[in-house]
């Protein structure tokens, strides 16, 4: 049960944070170089929203909004995709809440970028995207690989959303955080504190990673 | 070169994570009977699913949570073959919200009972009455009876013996039993109204007191069947049967 539910946690945490890392490049740039200010305003309601919002609401919301009566979930059902209380139900959970972490890092991290590189690299001829690829996530690796690892911290202790709109059920959605809800509720104290030393484990790992790589950052500087 | 093969890492991270959706999606093929059950229901049903498994080759899915969480979840849009509530409210709730219902009966029962963790002289010969009067209890937790069905029954106990208001200020209400029983077994309780089966699994000796049946309504665990197929009927079948009741009563659930 402990190490189902482990390698459960880093798959759906794995994907969930693939899943993130091109989204919150997207809003990173639009809140960062654009000057368009209501796309800027938006962006930072979207990057915002599912960070103060109760983990509860967000998976209500997936649920209504996925569900077989639902808006894109009736469209899905006609198409013969189920989604609600599946694998891949946890991962968007997982993706919706780790979001704004990750999106916010990287937007943090790309505004401390020097923008005179990036009109340098331009005027001796580099395109916009090949600028972006070069300079922009070239100066900002270590607060973005700081934001990952955050956002796949976050999804790794994903709760909330996750029993509403992918349920507890083993081997689909019963990540650690779940298994471990399961073990109080049914007090099986045995599993319990293996669980408890895995989730810990986890989150000391991810922790000390995101130092060194701050300090790796500093070091650079 | 670093910068190579940190491309090659990130290549192969993303394939991996392809494999592994694309495996998610698959196992979800040999998905058969999907059932809602309270969490209170775990072991019994764990066992039963390995069992009919092994003679069926018919996979079981089991999901488990609070029973008014699951209803609301179903009321939402959520679509299982079976729901298997603690208690009948629950089941009026879906009712109530027009969910197609193929058939229903009642599964099994179970029994309220008075648990402490402190030793009172006597235990055996005291009533119920005498023990949650007693100076040694102070703190009686208790699942609120807004949230869960077991507060329902317990708080139809204490009026029925009309010792609420006497007893009003020991009460903690709990989000759900087991908390209560969690509160208990933390110190943060002396005593808790909890269910014959909510005891299986803990290594600590406590002393229980069954509640007399009298005093309440009868705790029924119905089984609503919300699909219809070949397989679910099997189950149906396998599940009223004497293997699955032997193990409800192993777990200290009782016939209905």
């Amino acid at each position: 049960m402990v190490i189902e539910s482990l390698i459960l946690t880093l798959e759906i945490a794995i994907i969930a944070t693939f899943i993130n890392i091109p989204i919150s490049f997207l809003c990173a740039v639009i809140a960062t170089r654009s000057n368009n200010e209501t796309a800027k305003f938006l962006i930072d309601i979207i990057v915002s929203l599912p960070l103060v919002l109760p983990p509860v609401v967000l998976g209500y919301f997936l649920l209504i909004t996925f569900s077989p009566s639902g808006l894109i979930g009736g469209m899905l059902d006609a198409l013969g995709f189920e989604i609600v209380f599946t694998k891949f139900a946890a991962v968007l959970a997982c993706a919706l809440v780790s979001f704004p972490l990750m999106s916010r890092a990287f937007i943090i991290s790309i505004q401390s970028v020097n923008k005179d590189l990036e009109k340098i690299a331009r005027s001796l001829g580099s395109s916009n995207i090949n600028t972006f690829f070069t300079i922009t996530i070239r100066e900002s690796k270590f607060g973005i690989s700081g934001g990952i690892l955050l956002g796949f911290a976050r999804a790794l202790g994903e709760f909330g959303a996750t029993i509403i709109f992918a349920g507890n059920i083993e081997g689909v959605s019963r990540t650690i955080p779940l298994a471990i809800f399961q073990s109080i509720q049914t007090g099986d104290d045995q599993n319990l504190t293996l669980l408890i030393l895995c989730s810990v484990i986890l989150g000391i790992l991810s922790v000390s990673i995101n130092n060194i790589l701050i300090q790796r950052s500093k070091k650079n500087k | 070169m670093i910068k190579t093969r940190f491309t090659l890492i990130i290549l192969t991270l993303a394939i991996v994570t392809v494999l592994l959706t694309l495996s998610s999606f698959f196992s979800k093929e040999d998905k058969k009977v999907f059932i809602f059950a309270a969490v209170s229901l775990t072991e019994p049903l764990e066992e039963i699913k390995d069992i009919f498994y092994q003679q069926n080759n018919i996979s079981i899915i089991l999901n488990f949570g609070g029973s008014q969480t699951l209803a609301a979840q179903i009321s939402r849009g959520a679509s299982p073959d079976i729901f298997i509530p603690a208690g009948m409210s629950p089941y009026k709730f879906i009712k109530e919200k027009d969910i197609k219902i193929y058939s229903d009966n009642v599964l099994i029962s179970n029994k309220l009972i008075f648990v402490s963790n402190q030793s009172i002289n006597n235990w055996e010969n005291l009533n119920v009455e005498e023990l949650l009067t007693s100076a040694k209890i102070n703190r009686i937790a208790i699942a609120d009876p807004e949230l869960a069905p077991a507060g329902q029954y317990s708080f139809q106990v204490l009026d029925n013996m009309k010792l609420l208001t006497k007893i009003e200020d020991k009460i903690i209400k709990t989000k759900n039993v087991r908390d209560a029983v969690n509160y208990m077994r933390l110190g943060l309780a002396e005593g808790v109204f909890a269910y014959n089966t909510d005891f299986n699994d803990y290594q600590q000796n406590f002393n229980k007191k069954l509640i007399s049946e009298e005093l309440y309504n009868k705790v029924q665990y119905p089984l609503i069947i919300l699909n219809n197929s070949k397989d679910i009927n099997e189950f149906l079948y396998f599940l009223n049967g004497s293997i699955a009741k032997d193990i409800f009563i192993k777990y200290g659930f009782s016939n209905p």
